[in-house]
Formats: C-alpha cells, structure tokens, sequence
C-alpha cells in the first residue's frame, strides 16, 4: 500500500471539515486521526520490510526504518491530542468555534509532518517542516492573552533557523559544485556528492544544517522561542509542538547522520556537545527561576534536547539510548502537556504556589502528572530512564568524562529544581473539596501514552526493538 | 544591469533608504529580478523555466505583495527599516562587502556575484532582524531569505524539479499570509475580548 495515503488522507480531508458544521470538527479530527493510524499501522505491517527502503512518487519519499518509526510516532500522538481536543469540546461547548478551525489547522499540520518524515529529499523536507511552522503558528494564536506575539516570535525563530539549514543546503551544493560534482539533494545519493574530507564549504554547510535543524529543537541558544510558545499556546498545540513536530526536526537531524559518515560527523560532534551542554545549562538555571508549571515543562524539553544533542555527538554506543530517548519523550510530552491543559483549565492558573493537593482533588489527571513527572525525570520503569542510562553508559564507553560529569550535574540540578515546584503541588490538602469529573474519554489517551513509556522500560515488543535498532544503527549505532 | 546586480540593488536600497510602508514594492522588485534572472539563465522555451518564471511574477510579484501591502499596522508606524545610525550602517556595509568577498574565494568567477548577492541578502535579512523589532520589517527580513534561496537556485548547474519550486512557493506565499495576519493580531490583540478557555 502507498505510504503516500497517510499525507493524502488528512490532506483530502481539510476542505470537507472547513465545510463541515462546527459540531462535526472535532469528532471529524478523532476519525481523520484513527483512520490516518490504522493506515500507518496497515502499511508498517509487522516492520519486517523495514531494512529494505521503499521509495514512492519518483524517490521523493521513503518508506524506511526512520520514516516507519517516526509515522508511527506522529500519528498515535496525533490520535491522542484529536481525542484530547474532542473531550474539551464535549466539556466546554463554547470552543466548538475554536475546534473548527483549529481541526482544519491540525490537519494540514499532520499532512505536513507525515510528508516531512517520509521525505527523501532534504529541499522538500526543509519545505515540510517550514509547513509544519506555518500550520502551528496560527494555532498557537488561539491561546491566551499574549499568544500573538508568542506566535509571531515561533514563527520568526522558526523561520530564521530553518532558513540557516537551508543556507547549509545551498552551502553543500556549492562545495560539490566546485568539485565538479551535481548534489541532488536525495537521502540515498547524497552521500555520492559529498566529499570523504569534506573542505570548508561542506564543513561550514554541515555546521549550519544542523544549528538550523537543532534549533528547532529548541537546542541554544536559539532556544528562546521554545519556554515562550509552549506557554502561551493552547495545551493541545503545545503538545503538537513538543511530541510532533519535535520528531519532524528529529528526523531531519538523523537523515543528516545518515548522509554524513564520513570525517564530518566527528567535526559535528563538537558543536552538537556545545549547543547541548549548553542547553542543559539554560534548562537547569530556568527551572530553578519559574514557577509557572508549564514553563517548567518546556525547559524540561530543552534539557530533553541537550540530551539527545549530546548523545548524538557521542554517536555508536549512545545511538540506541538516543532513538529510545526520542519515542519515550513524545509520550512524556503529550502526557504532561495535555494533563498540564486539564490542570489549568480546572485551576484557572500555571502558577506551581496557587495549587495545591492536586492529586486528591483530581485524582487521575494528578496521578498521571506525577506519572508524567517521574518519567520526565528519568525514573524506572519508564523508556525515558533505560534510555538515559545507555546514553549516560555511552558517554563513558567512548571516553567523555567530562561531558558525562556535565550531564549528570545538570540532570541531578533539573530532577531537585522541578521536584522542588511540582511535588508540593500535587500532594498537600486540596484548596477545593469538590471533585471535577474526569471522563473516560479524557484520560484515555494518556493512559495509552504511560502503557507505552512503561512497556518502552520494561517489555518491549520485538518488532518495536527491531525497529529502533535499525533507526539506531543508521545513524550510526553499534 | 544584469539580474542579480537589480536584485542586490532591490535589497540593499530598501534596506539602508526605504520606510516599512514601502517594502510590498520592493519585494515586487525583487521578483521581477528573479523571474528575470531565471529567464536569462535557463531560457523561457522549456515548461519548466517558463513555469517558473510565470510563478515567481504571479506569487512573488503579485499575490504576496498584494497581501503585503494590505497589512493593517498603528498609524504612527512608519519607519525606516534599518535605523539610521552609525554603527548600524558600518555593520550593514561591512557585512555585504565581507559576503561578496566570501563568494569571490569560494566560487567560479561566473556565479561568484550572484552568490555574493545570496551570501549580502542573508547578512542584510539578519541585520534587519537584529535591529528592528516592528513585525512588518522582521516579516521583510524573513522574504529576503526566501528570496535569495531561490537566487542561490540560479548558480546551480541544473534547476530544482517542478516538485521542490511548488513547495518553496507554497511556503513563500504561506508565510506572507501567516505572517501578515500575525503582524496585525499583534496591533489588535490588545483590545480583542479573548475566550478564558482554550483548546
């Protein structure tokens, strides 16, 4: 089956719904995103295949390892925030106008994502993830007062550092130029273009590929974007952004490794160490400063991407760790995000000292915060912990003593400075003795996200383990 | 006058001398000077370039600066693009001059200008970025990058497929329309009635 329907079928579904009644948006959104699943999951089938790339569309797009991982990935996350938005809906008829809209947007925002992840030209990806930016943004304008310029602001820093990949796109094609040699700009020939040492166009082309692409993660120190939408933008967009279109620069970065075996990767590896270390600094000193628990997540998600950062510059022996990392993270993320919009739709307020007792008032949504919290921190039996430790294990095998020291300062300094906020705000006694009722449909999808990060530490499925081998030994895992 | 030689003169100019109110002209500018340099590179007798052409003078030219010129912004927004002040201008002469020195080292003698021109646009988008906080400049700064991507594409030996241009289309016109409608909610925010509940 074309690997292509997955794009086409949210992509064919945006002017019916913009037609639609408003009642129908979200129900519409839930069935777009179970069907646009069940076709990935159709067309993944067992993962067996998956050594072995498929290309459709004249090799424009790739059913591969990566691109099979990261399909998966989106379109379960997607299904879970669709479900999210439908019970807000359901709870609080007056935001039926929003979801109408909003639906149309995270429609075209998931066609974009699934065309980003399968594609097999850098161009056309750098193309779909600036769509991505394009969809979110006007999202992440639904939010509160402030919102606005939140959103202008992601998308000018979104804009600026996808436009330096870009220019390291045209800095590589330069390079072969000189040489002689015509780039394509296609995944799989790329690396015939590419010189073994590469000189400094090539070098200079590869740096700025990846500040681009690494700052879209949210990576410093063009991180600054990042706390700010993440704050200020509906909960569920925020999810979108933290636990899907993360993945979409994610990928981006691989393919770059998957390009790059040459000298090179070594040559990067400094500069992702930097922006990395770097990162968990910013990370660590910020959420030691806020006290606005949604902003506390997102510096979470910075030190999240210095992490990863830095076990991709420590390459084969971290290189499963980071993929592992990777998958648990989108849960962690939606899972925190979405109770986090529960908590403050409840409360009325993101400040940590306003709440108290949370989990005796709201017993799911704060027992799946803390869950959510734990798993952010790295504590077994979660995916996020297994995955930190073969990173950490990693760093020591290749030798980064220092690099090792680093991380794990800062992760003790982030696990006290967010325990310190957090906790006292889910235990204690509850300021309100009236329960909300929390419907099935609302905590559905995160007891999914916490099946998976469970089942990532503890038993994972055998084609799952395949999968993010062969994802792991692409980018050059041992 | 050759293509990029106009194009640098459309981005240099508004840059040091034009007022916000102005910059939907000179993107104008600028697209005539790509459609122009296009043409002058590839010929217009195969699809492909006249396609492109076509698109760079309809989009570029014409719907984008069409919705540009339509931005709603306070009235006492007018301004000049760059500040005009010392330091700013040193910077801005002295970044344009290390660009083209750059492209002279590291191209053939042949695509050395029009790489000059690409590597002086990022460097004046940057600038622009760096010392103007008004949207609609920031806005300007982003299509000056967009712009001279695809002047980068004409030192290439061949054209990028019809697949990759109508991508690079969309996201120019997509991120004129998000932004222009970006820039305005900025001004109006303030005085909207906002909804307490969000998705």
């Amino acid at each position: 089956m074309n690997c292509l329907l997955t794009l086409a079928l949210p992509a064919a579904s945006i002017l019916p719904l913009r037609l639609a009644p408003r009642r129908w948006a979200a129900p519409a959104l839930v069935l777009v995103a179970l069907l646009d699943l069940l076709l990935t999951l159709l067309i993944v089938g067992d993962g067996s295949r998956m050594a072995e790339p498929t290309y459709f569309a004249g090799r424009y797009f790739v059913l591969d390892a990566t691109s099979t991982l990261f399909l998966v990935l989106v379109n379960l996350v997607f299904f879970g925030i669709a479900v999210y938005i439908l019970n807000r809906v359901r709870t609080d008829a007056a935001l039926e106008e929003q979801a109408s809209t909003m639906a149309v947007l995270a429609l075209a925002f998931v066609a974009c994502m699934n065309a980003a992840v399968l594609s097999n030209h850098l161009v056309l990806m750098w193309a779909f993830i600036e769509g991505t930016t394009l969809a979110a943004a006007p999202m992440v304008a639904y939010g509160e007062r402030g919102a606005h310029r939140a959103a202008w602001r992601y998308l000018l820093y979104s804009t600026v550092s996808l436009s330096l990949s870009f220019l390291g796109l045209l800095c590589l094609a330069q390079s072969a130029h000189l040489r002689g040699v015509e780039l394509s700009f296609f995944v799989d020939e790329l690396p015939k273009g590419l010189a073994v040492h590469g000189d400094v166009l090539q070098r200079l082309g590869l740096s700025l590929l990846l500040f681009g692409f690494g700052s879209k993660l949210g990576l410093a120190p063009l991180y600054g974007w990042l706390p700010e939408t993440y704050d200020f933008a509906p909960p569920s967009v925020t999810a979108m952004l933290a636990a899907i279109q993360f993945n979409a620069s994610i990928a981006a970065v691989f393919r770059v490794f998957q390009v790059f075996r040459t000298d090179d990767v070594s040559f990067v590896a400094q500069e992702l160490l930097v922006m990395g270390a770097l990162s968990l600094l910013v990370a660590a000193v910020q959420i030691m400063a806020t006290h606005n628990y949604k902003r506390l997540i997102a510096y979470a998600c910075v030190s999240s991407s210095g992490v990863i950062a830095i076990g991709l510059a420590v390459g084969r022996t971290a290189a499963y760790g980071v993929v592992l990392y990777v998958v648990s993270n989108a849960f962690v993320k939606a899972l925190l995000f979405l109770t986090a919009g529960r908590l403050k739709s409840i409360y009325g307020t993101k400040d940590v000292a306003a709440l108290t007792g949370v989990i005796k008032h709201m017993p799911f949504a704060g027992l799946l915060f803390t869950v959510g919290t734990f798993a952010l921190l790295g504590f077994p039996p979660f995916g996020s912990f297994m995955a930190e430790m073969l990173i950490l294990s990693g760093i020591v095998q290749s030798g980064h003593l220092l690099v090792f020291t680093i991380l794990c300062t800062m992760l003790t300094i982030i696990f006290v400075a967010t325990g310190r906020a957090i906790f006292p705000m889910l235990w204690g006694a509850p300021t309100n003795e009236q329960r909300p009722r929390e419907s099935v449909l609302s905590i559905s999808p995160k007891i999914v996200f916490v099946i998976a990060l469970v089942s990532l530490g503890v038993y994972t499925p055998e084609p799952a383990v395949r999968l993010l081998r062969l994802v792991a030994a692409s980018i050059g895992g041992s | 006058m050759n293509a990029p030689a106009l194009f640098l003169v459309a981005v240099v100019l508004p840059v040091f001398f034009a007022s916000t109110r102005t910059v939907s002209v000179w993107l104008g500018v600028q697209a005539l000077a790509l459609a122009w340099n296009v043409a002058a590179e590839h010929g217009i007798d195969s699809v492909h370039a006249a396609l492109s052409v076509v698109e760079i003078l309809v989009v570029r030219g014409a719907i984008a600066t069409r919705l540009l010129r339509h931005v709603k912004r306070p009235e006492e927004a007018v301004d000049h693009l760059l500040p005009s002040n010392l330091f700013a201008w040193i910077l801005g002469i002295s970044l344009t001059a290390l660009a083209f020195e750059f492209a002279a080292t590291t191209a053939h003698a042949q695509t050395a200008f029009a790489l000059g021109g690409v590597g002086a646009t990022v460097v004046m988008a940057l600038l622009l970025l760096s010392f103007n906080t008004a949207g609609i400049a920031q806005l300007f700064a982003l299509l000056l990058m967009e712009n001279a991507a695809l002047l980068f594409e004409s030192t290439l030996p061949a054209p990028w497929s019809m697949w990759v241009h109508g991508a690079l289309t969309c996201v120019y016109v997509l991120t004129v329309w998000v932004g222009t409608r970006l820039v305005e909610g900025q001004h109006q925010e303030p005085h909207l009635d906002l909804p307490r509940q969000v998705l």
